[in-house]
């Protein structure tokens, strides 16, 4: 049978609530499993993004490092929303990795591309 | 062709707005669990946007559950008209 | 026939997505689909603990979701997400070098793995 593809939708901040780190966890499994996979990350969810990020301040795990070792997980699709980065004052070279920005309706229609869709 | 299940209250988050922004034409939104407040919007910015759609749906326990009622035109389902629509569209994502 | 995985990650009685997730399940059984499993994560966990009571007037979700693996529904809780949360199974309780456990069959222990597994259906479906 064709192995399904999943999106991983993170629409959260992260350290505030636990969802970031929990649909990362879920993704490096993904990966692991040699099932496709891409991570989206549409409006509070740009959070989990941001380079120098200090979560042991707040007590929290600095689970942030993991994004620049997806790439060992064989996920290489990151894709983030456009209006939401400008929405929250960001921009691409506040992230922590690479990744693809895109329009609201580009994601959309990347998101259509997978099987499955779980957010966090 | 997405379906997308919300959850919360329009009224205290803003995944209703959120979703409202990124849908296609031939998505559908069903209302369960608070979302069904969102049929008590009607001063808010986001429903006439909601009711632009033209695939929504709202789950008639959780309406009931709540004491809310629907307008005639809108399409109330139950558990069972959820689990068809689930296979109508190709998937299905929460918010 | 559609085939159905269902994903709880939602906290039971705090939040009523686990209701939710049991009142689809259940209608998704009557149109006699199959449902590959159910998978608990995050705070969805929590309804595999075995140790939970509700009062008698309120629904009993766990014999709820007992009375679904009856009909021959799987039901797989992720082991990490249930330890951080205080739900440990026989394995991990005596591992920790715990006095008992509370994730107890019909709940199985899995891994996120599982999950992965229960991707091969038709729809995946959170609650």
């Amino acid at each position: 049978m064709q192995s399904k593809r999943i999106a991983i939708v993170n629409r959260t901040a992260p350290h505030g609530t636990s969802h970031g780190q929990e649909a990362l966890d879920m993704a490096m499994v993904a990966g692991t499993f040699g099932q496709e996979v891409g991570l989206f990350f549409i409006d509070d969810g740009v959070f989990q993004l941001v380079k120098d990020q200090h979560p042991e301040a707040a007590l929290r795990k600095n689970y942030s490092k993991t994004f620049a070792a997806l790439e060992f997980y064989d996920i290489d699709t990151l894709l983030v929303c456009q209006q939401s980065l400008l929405s929250r004052g960001l921009t691409e070279a506040d992230l922590c990795v690479p990744v693809e920005v895109l329009s609201s309706e580009s994601l959309r229609s990347a998101l259509a591309q997978f099987d499955h869709i779980v957010s966090f | 062709m997405i379906l997308h299940l919300l959850r919360s209250s329009p009224f205290s988050d803003h995944s209703l707005s959120q979703c409202l922004s990124r849908i296609a034409k031939q998505d559908g939104i069903v209302l369960i669990q608070d979302a069904v407040y969102a049929l008590q919007g009607h001063q808010q910015a986001w429903y006439s946007l909601l009711m632009q759609c033209e695939q929504l749906y709202v789950l008639q326990d959780d309406l009931y559950a709540r004491g809310i009622k629907a307008a005639d035109a809108i399409c109330t389902i139950d558990y069972p008209q959820l689990v068809a629509l689930t296979l109508k569209f190709d998937k299905v994502m929460s918010w | 026939m559609a085939t159905f995985s269902i994903l709880v990650t939602s906290a039971p009685f705090d939040t009523q997505g686990s209701h939710s997730a049991l009142q689809f399940a259940q209608a998704v059984l009557a149109q006699g689909h199959k449902i590959q499993g159910i998978f608990f994560y995050q705070a969805g966990v929590n309804n595999a603990n075995a140790w939970s009571q509700a009062p008698a007037d309120e629904l009993n979700l766990p014999k709820a979701w007992r009375d679904l693996q009856a009909k021959g529904v799987a039901l797989h809780v992720c082991n990490t997400a249930a330890a951080r949360r205080g739900v440990l199974s026989e394995p991990e309780s005596t591992e920790r070098g715990l006095p008992a456990h509370n994730l107890q069959a019909p709940m199985q222990a899995s891994g996120l793995g599982q999950f992965i597994e229960m991707l091969n259906v038709d729809r995946v479906v959170q609650f």
